[in-house]
């Protein structure tokens, strides 16, 4: 009896604490924030924008349907026109690897320029779920009824897209500066103005798209299935986060979100030449911010600006 | 709703089960109905001098808690229920009003030989609880139950095992992170007068990737240099041992908790692992009775998120870090009490009583509480100053029986108290007071007495002095009837006059009758008290102040 007892407590010590966790993401990069101010102007609150909704198309260059994906992503941006933004998010995520590594077929010519893949994005997949298949995206990052999962089939999209985009976002998007410095910084102004009240936790997300970037895909034909694009143009591509990859938190315990709150925020961000990654072209290049609740992460505004050559 | 169909239908459907058997089982084998029900209902009376001025008094004007519990055994299963009702009541947050009612705790337990399984809303604890409690204390709004089930396994007369798993109740519904827990005890007879009583225990919470999100973006807001991996999970362990030996007993404890984000004294999360360091030394002979406690916490915050803070500590606990310093009564005693600190605190306690003859008694206490950096382990040294200083506590009472119609009681008390940590208050001063104290008790006729207490405490800070006055006629078995007074009579630090004008007395009066009839109980009275830490049963919270009238029914069938 008493051996059993002390086997017992060995046991129960050793088995509940034996496994390690995976950590959850904190942004360990140097601060990208140069400037910030926050007030409240009850006389210039401004009337709220119209919502717009926030398409992220998780994609890989091995992916052979991707580029359907994207398709859908261009016919709702027609469809909704300025009512959906949207962002091609190639993750950095080991188990999606056969679907987003770069191509690598000399024997038959096609072989990728660049790795669009980014940390970021697998921080963001890893923080509201990773799909098994691609493409799979999240729509205003919500997790709708029925569903067990944010991502959801690109069939679905229309569908979710039509029932998030007419309600009215308590907060209104500016970006009010692109500036690029000597030093290769790009320099982001953004402005925050609430015209509702608003309670709970709410984050803010930046992120530095690029269009038109050319580079090999992976798709598909009816005639001779499998096949490679040598020069597709991938669109909306995630390159960078000014904020935290997974959002700035916006309120403080003394900042609270009341009507009339405006936040602003100087972002500067690296846009160096880097090895293997595509570069920065600035005439395809784009910001796109949004507004996240802290305690589920979706979406509930989303604006995109172009950067200023 | 969902939950009350379903509990309805489970009772219905076992009511019918227990009918058809019971015609056929013996008379002894039926089941066993009890239950109680208490209602406590307040009428506010704004009273701006002390501070009476919360939502309640502005508008709602009155609020009710009702608690209906019901409780039916029958072979070894035990079905309860309680149904709560709450209209306007600051139980919750005295700052707000809060109204809702449904089932506010459900149980099925069964025992199948040695083993027990409960599930529903479960109250327990592992040891002291400073690993694990999850508990009630309805007339300070605290209901820590965990929603879940339970298994405990008695393996043999002296030692037990029990391992649960649930999510903590929050008002009618959950808190999402996941705790649970298993726990061992064993009794050890070393020889026929030394025994040992063993313990140990694991308990882990789970965070929730909602909760996870709100403390990963709080941490990346910070500067880069204060940020950190917060941990999903954390894990407390608990070993503790009571050596029984003759008129001696000694127990020992020894709590760690792996690192994790908490919450630090200017509501910053950081990373820190967490000990607790606790002993107590017992002797106890014909009319002596000793003892002695030391307990050390350090960074020991154990809740349910480490984004749940709370001036005081019940702010959703997945432990409970009991005080080891005296639980006054006596309303002046009572007015300052230690709050434990789980971000570190070292405690201690002297406690004596001596019995000289059988009508003489008397009680001492000193208790000292100080910031980690009162005890230093490495150089053995220990430092009570401005800079350490917590809690202090001399108490002593002399109780002395006359005759059989007369009693009689005095003694005084010493406190020293750090408002400004307990109560938040920055710039408050460290109270020192001190409260000579009294009561007599007066047998008129063998159903009838008269019972008086005073106190009266001297201090210069805070709401300074008072006096206390209470005179109580008791006329057994149904009636007991009070009425008091407690005066502000001389100002202290946060309450002194404007120039040129003098300090107005303060009453706290207050009135009160009971009628006690079989196991029914109504109470009512009219008082005022000013804003404090009240503390029951070891858990505090800060109070607003209250002026209005207080009407409450308890019964039991």
């Amino acid at each position: 009896m008493k051996h059993s007892f002390i086997i017992s407590i060995a046991a129960l010590f050793i088995v509940l604490a034996a496994c390690k966790e995976e950590a959850p993401y904190i942004n360990y990069t140097p601060d990208t924030v140069t400037y910030e101010t926050t007030y409240v102007d009850m006389a210039n609150v401004p009337t709220p924008q119209l919502r717009e909704v926030l398409v992220e198309d998780i994609s890989g260059v091995r992916c052979v349907n991707c580029p359907d994906a994207a398709v859908i992503v261009k016919g709702l941006k027609a469809n909704f026109p300025g009512r959906v933004n949207s962002i091609t998010i190639y993750p950095n995520t080991p188990s999606l690897n056969s679907l987003t590594l770069p191509v690598n077929k000399p024997e038959k010519g096609f072989v990728s320029k660049y790795d669009l893949r980014t940390d970021a994005g697998g921080q963001m997949l890893a923080f509201l779920g990773t799909p098994n298949s691609l493409p799979n995206g999240y729509v205003n990052r919500k997790l709708y009824a029925g569903k067990t999962d944010r991502f959801i089939d690109r069939t679905e999209w229309a569908d979710k897209v039509t029932s998030e985009k007419d309600s009215v976002p308590p907060v209104n998007i500016y970006v009010t500066e692109t500036s690029y410095g000597t030093d290769g910084k790009l320099n982001v102004t953004l402005e925050l103005k609430f015209t509702s009240d608003l309670t709970g936790d709410y984050n803010i997300s930046m992120a530095l798209i690029q269009d038109s970037i050319i580079d090999v895909q992976e798709t598909t034909d009816p005639n001779i299935g499998a096949t490679y694009i040598a020069d597709y143009p991938h669109m909306h591509v995630l390159r960078k986060m000014f904020t935290s990859n997974l959002g700035d938190k916006i309120n403080t315990p003394t900042t609270t979100l009341v009507r009339g709150r405006v936040v602003t925020k100087r972002y500067s961000i690296d846009v160096l030449p880097e090895t293997f990654r595509a570069p920065f072209d600035k005439k395809h290049l784009a910001v796109l911010a949004f507004v996240h609740r802290g305690s589920d992460n979706v979406v509930i505004h989303s604006k995109e600006f172009e950067v200023a050559e | 709703m969902k939950k009350l169909v379903l509990l309805i239908a489970v009772f219905c459907i076992y009511h019918n089960l227990v009918l058809a058997q019971v015609t056929e089982e013996p008379k002894d084998e039926k089941g066993e109905f009890s239950g109680n029900f208490q209602t406590n209902n307040q009428f506010y009376m704004r009273d701006d001098r002390i501070g009476a001025s919360t939502t309640q008094y502005l508008r709602e004007k009155s609020s009710t808690d009702a608690w209906l519990f019901m409780s039916y055994k029958f072979k070894g299963f035990n079905f309860a229920l309680r149904y709560d009702a709450f209209n306007n009541t600051p139980l919750f947050n005295p700052q707000a009003a809060y109204s809702n009612q449904g089932i506010g705790f459900w149980q099925v337990s069964k025992d199948i030989d040695k083993i027990n399984i409960t599930v529903g809303y479960i109250y327990d604890q592992f040891g002291s609880g400073m690993t694990f409690r999850s508990y009630e204390d309805r007339n300070i709004g605290i209901d820590f139950a965990i929603q879940g089930a339970r298994v405990i396994y008695n393996m043999s007369e002296n030692t037990r095992f029990k391992a649960f798993t649930g999510k903590q109740k929050y008002r009618f519904d959950t808190r999402e992170p996941i705790i649970k827990g298993v726990n061992a005890e064993h009794r050890l007879a070393l020889t026929e007068t030394i025994t040992s009583d063993l313990g140990a225990s694991v308990v882990n919470r789970t965070l929730d990737q909602a909760t996870m999100n709100s403390v990963t973006s709080t941490i990346n807001s910070y500067p880069l240099e204060q940020r950190f991996d917060p941990t999903y999970n954390v894990y407390a362990f608990q070993l503790y041992n009571t050596l029984n030996f003759g008129n001696f007993s000694w127990m020992v404890e020894y709590d760690y908790k792996t690192s994790e984000a908490i919450m630090d004294l200017n509501n910053k999360l950081i990373k820190a692992d967490g000990h607790i360091y606790h002993t107590s030394l017992s002797y106890s002979s014909k009319g002596v009775g000793i003892n002695a406690q030391f307990k050390r916490i350090e960074k020991f915050p154990l809740r349910v998120s480490p984004l749940e803070i709370a001036p005081v500590p019940n702010n959703a606990p997945v432990n409970y870090l009991p005080s080891i310093t005296r639980q006054n009564t006596y309303r002046l005693l009572a007015r300052y009490n230690s709050v434990v600190q789980e971000l570190g605190e070292n405690a201690m306690q002297l406690e004596v009583t001596l019995k000289p003859s059988k009508k003489t008694q008397v009680n001492i206490n000193t208790s000292l509480v100080t910031t980690l950096k009162g005890v230093d382990f490495k150089t053995a040294s220990f430092t009570y100053d401005t800079t350490t200083r917590l809690f202090r506590e001399v108490y002593i009472d002399v109780q002395h029986k006359f005759n059989k119609t007369f009693k009689a009681m005095i003694g005084i008390q010493s406190i020293g108290y750090n408002q400004a940590t307990y109560e938040l208050k920055a710039f408050a001063p460290f109270v020192e007071a001190i409260t000579p104290f009294g009561e007599m008790t007066y047998k008129l006729t063998p159903t009838r007495s008269l019972r008086f207490e005073w106190q009266y405490m001297h201090t210069k800070q805070d709401l300074g002095s008072f006096v206390n006055g209470l005179l109580e006629y008791n006329v057994a078995p149904h009636w007991s009837f009070s009425a008091g007074d407690m005066l502000n009579f001389q100002h202290g630090s946060v309450n002194a006059p404007a120039a040129g004008e003098t300090f107005e007395l303060v009453h706290y009066f207050n009135l009160f009758a009971a009628y006690t009839y079989k196991a029914s109980r109504f109470s009512a009275g009219f008082l005022k008290q000013p804003q404090g830490v009240n503390c029951t049963g070891g858990v505090c919270r800060v109070e607003p102040a209250f002026s209005g009238a207080r009407l409450s029914l308890t019964t039991n069938f």
